[in-house]
């Protein structure tokens, strides 16, 4: 019997992603093509939720989107898939033409093939770079929405995001 | 015929020796710009475009997912093949690896290959492809015409104003700071990337 079969199946478990970053919504979800990038300002206050599954076990280093114009207070953040938080920047005022990152002071650990909810909510006047939902595409990309969500609240109360077009670009990076 | 093990039934049979093969570099699979190419919808593969600022490159960080030997590196020209084009891979460090040198654009419509000295590449190491033109009137078969700045930003890329189309070493990074047209980039590689 051999055991090299071993290496082969370790290798294949682990869903490798350039530079330990996933873009959210992303590939990994299985998702086609969306829209047209683009900055675009979400609603006041409001919380907007992205799900994604964690590709492998690691720890979360931190997540990032770009202000292009404008300055407002933002919040960016994780949840599990019941709503309670495992992390959030806190609000803090965003700066424009740069990006607006949330790092964890401890790496926030997630598990492979788990759900979670990458979380951005927004004062509504900063341009976010984002692609553009839609009444058919929110559903299918797990997408939830909350009002009254800035600073990101503890626990979140997810609601359907129906035709919500401001879809914030979150990239997420790994430990490892 | 001797006893068959248990990984004889069950294990995919050994990769078939192939002589070379393509890499993407901006694919979703090495390329976190990539991710983020692959759910803009303004991405009409093959579409057509010009540099966006003649003699500054750009490079684009990119992981391979195996060990491979570049042999080959290549473009794909738009509908106006003239100027001059480079493309180089960089280190994580920016140090140059390998490089086309200045080639003179030719073939519209048609991917553009130039023979390199072989450079390997490790698995899951960071390394940059970059590109340049001399002039911003020819075109490319560019994977999306225009990538935001902030997407741009978001995926690690990086800017130099060279004043010249041949790709410097080493490569000294300045932020982006406009929306750029993305080239399709491409390699001839050997070594079982897949």
């Amino acid at each position: 019997m051999t055991y090299k079969s071993l290496a082969y199946n370790e290798r294949s478990a682990r869903m490798r992603l350039p530079q330990n970053t996933l873009i959210v919504p992303g590939k990994f979800g299985g998702f086609g093509r969306l829209s047209a990038a683009t900055a675009q300002a979400g609603t006041a206050n409001q919380g907007y939720y992205q799900s994604f599954v964690q590709p492998y076990s690691t720890d979360i280093i931190s997540m990032s989107v770009w202000n292009q114009t404008g300055t407002n207070n933002a919040d960016l953040g994780l949840y599990d898939a019941t709503g309670t938080l495992l992390g959030s920047k806190g609000s803090t005022a965003s700066v424009a033409a740069s990006l607006f990152t949330f790092t964890p002071s401890v790496p926030i650990p997630v598990q492979e093939g788990v759900m979670y909810f990458a979380a951005f909510a927004t004062a509504g006047t900063a341009t976010i770079l984002a692609f553009s939902g839609s009444a058919q595409n929110n559903p299918r990309m797990g997408r939830a929405i909350q009002a009254s969500a800035l600073a990101l609240p503890s626990p979140a109360t997810f609601a359907a995001a129906g035709t919500t077009v401001f879809l914030p670009i979150i990239s997420i990076v790994f430990a490892n | 015929m001797g006893r068959r093990s248990v990984s004889d039934i069950f294990l995919p049979p050994p990769r078939a020796t192939r002589p070379w093969t393509i890499i993407d570099f901006l694919s979703a699979d090495v390329c976190v710009l990539g991710q983020i190419i692959a759910l803009h919808a303004t991405n009409p593969p093959p579409a057509t475009g010009g540099w966006t600022t003649a003699n500054t490159g750009l490079v684009v960080p990119f992981v391979p997912k195996e060990d491979c030997t570049v042999i080959k590196l290549g473009w794909v020209n738009g509908t106006v093949a003239s100027g001059s084009s480079c493309m180089a891979i960089y280190d994580s460090a920016f140090a140059r690896l390998v490089t086309t040198g200045s080639v003179a654009k030719s073939g519209t419509s048609a991917i553009q290959w130039t023979d390199t000295a072989d450079q390997a590449l490790v698995r899951d190491r960071l390394y940059y492809i970059g590109f340049n033109h001399s002039a911003t009137t020819a075109t490319h078969c560019a994977g999306v015409p225009t990538m935001p700045r902030g997407a741009l930003v978001m995926a690690g890329c990086q800017q130099q104003a060279v004043g010249a189309v041949a790709l410097p070493d080493p490569f000294v990074p300045a932020a982006i700071s406009v929306d750029r047209t993305v080239q399709s980039l491409y390699g001839q590689v050997t070594a079982g990337f897949s």
